[in-house]
């Protein structure tokens, strides 16, 4: 030791000091926060969280604005101008159920995910095709394939929604044959269904409904009157919801980050912007329907305590009304606002429904009064007001009388009769089923939308949605040559789509 | 074994004690040609280490073993020079300027020092004193003082600012080690010098880090003077008082809106009295319901008058700030090494009321030379940064400008709400003037709380080897190890954005951060004949480790108990663990031919774990010529000129984890007491075959020196080339995915620096001097990948701070569209409206003296660039803009439409644009507008609009000033100070902008401005004395 020199005694030391230090690399390659598998449980939640989107189409937001189920008098959180830009894609949520399917496939349950996949497929397909028109779908989500495809074409909405039936019936064959299959483990993550299986089942073949009725000027074109008996006359092997216990429904409560849009917290922010609009109040008015007491205050100036139920205390505001003079009237106290009791007194409010009973009750009216199946339409017309009347506790005496109600006693399988059926969907929509109301409306016209001042469309109700300027950016052939085999190369939002020429 | 056990005692910096020598005392003095004092002037005992600087007076004493030593004297651009003592007791020395070769030495990249004159890029001192005129923040202190270097200081308190390097962040670099600081744990007063190595040309050795450049701190070591050792004090203060920038407000209209307003109960029971704006009733003394209006006896409010209580409420609630530094130091130079010890608080009471600020530090530095050719350097640094409460700024109801200056009125008086429990509700309810949206300030200075504790070591341990004249060695390795805890006290009744609930809540986070920067140096001088070559070798290896843990209740249980457990529902906490490591090899070679030409070159290879296997090695070049042409050729009255040009490559990593094929968790969420964890697959595609990014930099500059080095100039012109970066490759999103890792997206930065110097008089008794910086800088795109021509909005050639905005509609002729109701229409397609980025940036710094007394100023700014005044643009659409108050508005009250947008309506035809905008036809025909509306929807609808709001940023401020007076000798002589100073100081005494609702300096190239709490004046006085 005496004859090494001091600095290589601390040399060494130090080198060992550094040495010990290192990390073999691959140690350090993985991510340690994040997984490379998760159960296909935890994306069912991902893809029934987007399908469910409670934000931007759940009950309250702007799409029941556009609706026309109740207005906003404050500028600052919003209008109804109906200048609206790009509907959203699903693209990416598809994604996550081909993972959800690639997850399962491992597993006993893939029958059961698969069969949801399917119907999440056909779900997210109808709802980006309906809002835009054409849209990408056979080369569509191969960005990750042998040989990727990260410009698809698009292919037309006709090929859509010859997909989107092909999809729904293969649906129902394979959870079908996933209820049969004994000692398999359940779905998770579903807080719709609770993995339910029946009840998907039921859900998948009333979407099957919806879908058929919305191609009703396509009747000829693809054959929808005999697809729609098909399922309606085979239960057995299609079966249908019972009752509004079988609605898909979202429920609310006090618990984090599943809060009713309207609830105590905010009542401060929206009472008097939050305005009941004509389009829908009127109905309720002009049938002296029970609901409206469910669903309405009456406005305050008008109010009488010696005559509660007076009719001409109920006051919407008019979707087309110059925002100022309605907030003006609102705080004059000259407007009905949604029923305190009801939609801000607690943190659950009311159910949110996907797609419900009432509704398929409505869609086999009309089908119908199209003359495309045989039946009573009465009674299924009649169904479909129970339904909802139950929806809102109506008592059964109430909902006797207003089935009596000349207005409501079904006038045949004619126009008229087909108004009535459409008018009382329009009102079972009410706060419910995303933008289906307003899809209903471009289809039929019914009920008529209110346009006035603010409307900023021309004085038109918008027939479309704009694509996300993210295809121009990325994909620009592409979404012009749609955009010229369609709309003459404009991405108008009046334009007229295939499904509803 | 001896000398290993004394290295052991320094290693645990246990102070050795100073034995000093019997010796004989020296007198000196060192002036310059003209006879002014050098001061702090070098003097060194020749062959010996005995060596001390002269004082501010250019006097010195110094300890001699023997009556006739040689001193050799040196200083800053002056030509070294020995004399002896020649058995006198005193002497006075004068130096000559070495106006041929500046042999100034600067440090470079990794702490190696090298001659100023033979790089061949640029590297810029900051000049002057940097604790005189202080920020809480160092770094602010550099503002304006660099060409090239942008310090955009943040509004906040206990904020850092963002620095932009050529437009970049650089990396901030103390003692040569990259391991950078978060700008509070080092103390202004242990700082030696700042110097600025620009781009990657000069940082290239510090690897994928130093590729924007580098700031280079480095801090004091140990001095001595006559005694033997110095020590320091140093105290400063500073009042913060006095608005640079305030949002101006209207006083004449009271919360509502249309003229409506009645308080009830401030939770909606009223007429707009919740969540409201401040289009409310003109403040005219009628009787309203207010909400400290008393109870008739059925227990309702009676109306008072409406008046403009609370005109002043902003200014009545906010404080004056204070900051006080203290520091102490002991330096001493000794036989076998030096030592220094610093001490020093800092002390910040923030304009916020209940916000406050305490950092503490202590420094240990020292040399032990175990023999002449082996020493060792070691420091260490403790930090403790203690703030108790410091308020959320952004946008929302937690902050006192949304409360006080956008959304809340003059209607109530904030003193009166300083007893901010509700009688009876200690604990559970505020009292205030609203109930929904809004929050008693008061209540939130006092209950709020955010709280910030944090703990920093750093300590750094080298070992030096001088084998031969030609050759040695350096071992080291630092340090660093933070713990930082934060957490937040949300008390019950109190809402924010999403709590509406208003049931209290609890958060804590703790962070944890290692680093360690170890290396090993070879390097080789030599000279042969009219060659020189300097040449280092080195190998290192950099580890980070990170760790956090947060948790949140999900509101409380018990008011007031903040604790995790005290939660109503159950909630998941949250965690995060990274590590990576790089080793690196690197070399550079310096060769010089006599004093006239000089090349520089280094290389470095980095293998780098957050890299995909296949690529995580990678090697980068860097090459530099310069010359000094005023050695071979003589130009008249320049003393010096050199003209260089370089090139470097720095290669760069990837955010870490950031190319791996995992799934993502979003919040949780329960329905009915089931909680639902959802995942979802990247939505970037990953790539094995990733290769790191790569940056490149191209400068050639030239620096010249004339009339006797009175004025000077130095040039510089770069072109960055930043990339191919890792970047995500758009993909349609109907691919599925929203892209892919890539490499690809170069940019080119091509800018120009110029910093100047003029000593404009210099005698015995009055001097002045001043520099420029200015600096500019444009980045163009330049290659996406192949087949693309565009990223977003910006296509190749275009500036990449493209400013795009949706815009109103106009006709051509430039006249708004209105729709029906008269409000405007907006662009559904974005427009480019200017740049972001300045234009150019400058900074002016003054020295004055006159005998005792100095006079130093700083002035700086930027020019041109856009930003959206997001605060503006809020307070327009609330309806307290000071500009609102027009004869319109006040028939909004009455009822009436009076208001008629100028502009047009569309008659007739339509325009009809491709899917991106661009018309197809457009057969519109107008009318004038005539339609009346509200004052108020038009305010909202176009003031209120972000297209409205669209400002220019140029601004300038007088960034700092000090009016120092030194104590003459003739007053320390006497005393036991060797030196004493007293200055009076100011910060930010001026701001220059045509938007003074805004404080422009924290923006570079934001599209909008968040919210920004008030900028104060800084008024104070620094004292600094050495014994």
């Amino acid at each position: 030791m005496k004859t090494t020199p001091l600095y290589k005694n601390i040399l060494i030391i130090a080198m060992v000091f550094m040495i010990g230090a290192c990390t073999s690399f691959e140690d350090l390659a993985d991510d340690p926060n994040r997984a490379t598998s998760v159960p296909p449980s935890m994306l069912l939640t991902e893809v029934l969280r987007v399908m469910n989107n409670v934000d931007d189409e759940g009950p309250w937001s702007s799409a029941q604005r556009d609706n026309q189920f109740w207005a906003i008098s404050f500028d600052y959180y919003g209008d109804q101008d109906y200048n609206w830009g790009s509907a959203p894609l699903r693209y990416t949520t598809l994604s996550n159920v081909q993972a959800m399917v690639n997850e399962a496939e491992k597993l006993d349950t893939k029958n059961k995910y698969g069969a949801l996949a399917k119907f999440f497929q056909a779900y997210f397909l109808d709802y980006m095709s309906k809002r835009m028109g054409d849209i990408p779908m056979s080369e569509a989500l191969k960005a990750k394939s042998d040989t990727p495809i990260t410009k698809p074409k698009y292919d037309t909405q006709k090929e859509v929604y010859v997909e989107i039936l092909k999809l729904l019936d293969a649906a129902n064959d394979q959870i079908a044959m996933a209820r049969t299959e004994v000692g398999t483990g359940a779905v998770q993550g579903d807080f719709l269904y609770n993995g339910d299986l029946d009840k998907w089942q039921r859900a998948i073949n009333s979407f099957h409904l919806r879908v058929l009725i919305s191609l009703s000027k396509k009747t000829a074109e693809l054959n929808i009157a005999s697809q729609f008996n098909a399922i309606v006359s085979n239960p057995s092997k299609y079966p249908l919801m019972r009752g509004i216990e079988d609605n898909m429904t979202r429920y609310f409560s006090d618990e984090n980050g599943n809060n009713y849009p309207l609830n105590p917290a905010n009542f401060g922010r929206n009472r008097n912007r939050d305005i009941m609009a004509g389009t829908y109040l009127n109905i309720l008015k002009q049938n002296n329907d029970p609901r409206i007491y469910k669903v309405a205050d009456p406005a305050a100036f008008y109010f009488k305590a010696n005559d509660p139920l007076n009719l001409n205390a109920y006051i919407p505001a008019n979707t087309g009304d110059e925002q100022g003079s309605m907030q003006v009237a609102s705080d004059e106290g000259k407007l009905s606002y949604p029923n305190e009791k009801r939609y801000y007194s607690s943190y659950a409010g009311e159910g949110y429904i996907l797609f419900g009973y009432a509704e398929q009750q409505f869609i086999i009216a009309e089908a119908i009064n199209r003359g495309w199946i045989t039946g009573d339409a009465a009674t299924f017309y009649k169904q479909g007001i129970k339904a909802s009347m139950d929806f809102y506790n109506v008592s059964n005496n109430d909902v006797a009388a207003f089935l009596n109600n000349v207005n409501i006693v079904y006038k045949g399988n004619n126009t008229a009769g087909l108004e009535q059926i459409l008018t009382q969907k329009y009102v079972a929509f009410f706060q419910n089923s995303e933008r289906e109301s307003y899809f209903n409306f471009r289809r039929t016209g019914i009920p008529k939308f209110d346009i006035g001042p603010a409307n900023k469309n021309n004085g038109k109700i918008p027939m479309r949605w704009k694509y996300p300027q993210s295809e121009f950016e990325t994909n620009s052939q592409n979404v012009n040559t749609a955009l010229i085999r369609q709309y003459g190369g404009t991405d108008d939002i009046n334009a007229i789509m295939w499904l509803i020429k | 074994m001896k000398n290993l056990r004394t290295l052991i005692i320094l290693l645990l910096m246990c102070s050795t004690s100073l034995i000093v020598a019997q010796t004989n005392v020296f007198k000196g003095k060192v002036i310059d040609e003209l006879g002014l004092p050098l001061p702090s002037a070098s003097v060194l005992v020749k062959g010996t280490s005995t060596a001390v600087n002269a004082d501010s007076n250019g006097n010195f004493e110094i300890q001699l073993q023997k009556p006739n030593e040689t001193l050799q004297i040196s200083f800053l651009g002056y030509v070294t020079a020995n004399f002896e003592t020649a058995n006198k007791a005193s002497g006075i020395f004068k130096l000559n300027p070495d106006s041929h070769t500046l042999d100034e030495v600067v440090v470079t990249a990794l702490g190696i020092k090298k001659e100023k004159k033979k790089l061949s890029y640029s590297v810029q001192e900051v000049e002057g004193d940097l604790t005189k005129g202080r920020d809480a923040n160092i770094m602010n202190s550099l503002s304006g003082k660099v060409s090239g270097l942008i310090v955009a200081a943040s509004p906040e308190f206990f904020t850092s600012p963002k620095m932009y390097l050529r437009g970049k962040a650089p990396l901030i670099v103390v003692d040569g080690v990259p391991l950078g600081t978060d700008t509070w744990n080092i103390s202004p007063d242990d700082i030696e010098s700042v110097n600025v190595l620009k781009g990657a040309n000069a940082a290239a050795l510090y690897g994928s880090v130093g590729g924007n450049g580098a700031v280079q701190i480095t801090t004091k070591r140990g001095a001595s003077n006559k005694k033997g050792y110095v020590i320091e004090f140093n105290h400063n203060s500073m009042i913060q008082a006095g608005f640079n920038a305030v949002p101006k407000t209207q006083n004449a209209y009271g919360p509502g809106s249309y003229g409506n307003y009645a308080f009830v109960d401030g939770k909606g029971g009223g007429i707009n009295d919740a969540d409201y704006d401040q289009w409310g009733p003109k403040f005219e003394g009628q009787l309203i319901t207010q909400y400290d209006s008393p109870l008739d006896a059925n227990e309702k409010l009676i109306p008072t008058p409406w008046i403009a209580r609370g005109a002043n409420n902003f200014e009545n609630f906010m404080e004056d700030g204070l900051l006080s530094t203290n520091s102490l130091s002991l330096a001493s130079n000794f036989d076998k090494g030096n030592i220094r010890f610093s001490l020093s608080n800092t002390h910040q009471d923030g304009i916020n009321p209940n916000t406050k600020l305490d950092i503490y530090n202590f420094n240990l530095s020292g040399r032990y030379n175990l023999s002449d050719k082996t020493w060792v350097d070691a420091s260490s640094n403790f930090n403790f940064q203690t703030s108790p409460n410091n308020p959320n700024v952004q946008y929302g109801p937690n902050s006192y400008i949304y409360n006080m200056l956008i959304w809340g009125g003059a209607d109530y008086d904030v003193r009166d709400l300083r007893d901010y429990w509700q009688k009876g509700k200690e604990g559970l309810q505020q009292k205030n003037f609203e109930y929904t949206r809004y929050n008693n300030p008061n209540f939130m200075a006092h209950e709020w709380l955010r709280g910030y504790y944090k703990n920093d070591y750093s300590g750094q341990i080298s070992l030096n080897h001088q084998f031969t004249n030609d050759f040695s060695a350096l071992i080291r390795t630092n340090m660093s190890v933070s713990n930082l805890f934060r957490n937040e006290k949300f008390p019950y009744s109190m809402t924010t954005y999403d709590r509406e609930k208003a049931e209290g809540d609890y958060k804590e986070q703790y962070d944890y951060r290692f680093k360690n920067y170890s290396d090993f140096m070879l390097n080789y001088d030599k000279t042969m004949g009219d060659f020189e070559i300097k040449a280092t070798l080195g190998a290192n290896i950099n580890i980070e480790k990170y760790r956090n843990s947060y948790a949140s209740t999900n509101y409380l249980i018990i008011p007031g108990l903040y604790t995790l457990s005290n939660s109503q529902t159950p909630m998941q906490p949250t965690s995060y663990n990274s590590h990576y490591q790089t080793n690196s090899w690197y070399g550079s070679l310096d060769a010089s031919y006599k004093s006239f030409l000089f090349l520089n070159a280094t290389g470095r290879s980095d293998t780098d774990s957050r890299l995909p296997e296949a690529n995580n090695r990678f090697f980068y070049p860097s090459v530099g010529l310069s010359a000094v042409i005023s050695e071979l050729v003589k130009i008249p009255y320049v003393d010096f000129f050199k003209v260089r040009t370089s090139y470097a490559k720095v290669g760069g990593s990837l955010d870490i984890y950031s190319n791996l094929d995992t799934y993502r968790l979003r919040d949780p969420f329960t329905i009915g007491g089931v909680t639902y964890n959802a995942a979802y697959v990247g939505e970037i595609l990953t790539n094995d075959k990733l290769k790191p990014a790569f940056n490149s930099s191209a400068e050639i500059g030239l620096e010249t020196r004339m009339f006797k080095n009175r004025f000077g100039f130095d040039a510089t012109y770069y072109q960055n080339t930043n990339g191919p970066q890792i970047f995500d490759l758009k993909y349609s999103e109907t691919s599925g995915y929203y892209g892919s890792k890539q490499n690809g997206i170069t940019t080119e930065t091509k800018g120009f620096e110029l910093s100047g110097f003029v000593k404009a008089v210099k005698s015995t008794s009055f001097n002045w001097d001043f520099s420029v910086n200015w600096s500019t800088y444009k980045e163009y795109l330049k290659e996406v990948y192949e087949g693309i021509e565009n990223n977003g909005l910006i296509k190749i050639g275009d500036r990449v701070d493209g400013f795009y905005i949706n815009d109103f509609m106009r006709t051509n002729d430039g006249r708004l569209i209105v729709g029906n109701d008269g409000k405007p229409l907006i662009n559904a397609y974005k427009t480019k409206v200017g740049y972001k980025a300045p234009d150019w940036s400058m900074g002016i710094t003054n020295n004055v003296s006159y005998k005792n007394l100095a006079l130093n100023f700083t002035f700086d700014g930027r020019y041109g660039g856009k930003i959206e005044n997001y605060v503006n643009q809020k307070m327009w659409q609330s309806g307290r803009h000071a500009d609102s108050d027009t004869p319109e508005r006040a028939n909004d009250v009455k009822g009436i439409k009076s208001y008629v947008t100028d502009g047009v309506v569309i008659t007739s035809g339509e325009l009809i644009t491709d899917g991106q905008g661009n018309v197809i036809t457009d057969t519109r025909t107008f009318a004038p507008n005539t339609t009346k509306m509200y004052y108020q929807d038009y305010a909202k609808a176009y003031h209120g609009n972000y297209a409205a709001n669209i400002i220019d940023k140029t601004f300038f401020k007088l960034r700092e000033i000090s009016l120092t007076y030194n104590f003459p000798d003739s007053f320390i002589k006497n005393s036991f100070m060797t030196n004493a100073s007293i200055s009076l100081i100011g910060r930010d005494l001026l701001y220059f902008s045509k938007n003074k609702n805004i404080d422009l300096d924290q923006f570079l190239d934001e599209s909008a401005s968040p919210l920004q709490t008030p900028t104060v004046k800084s008024y104070g006085i620094n004292l600094n004395f050495k014994f």
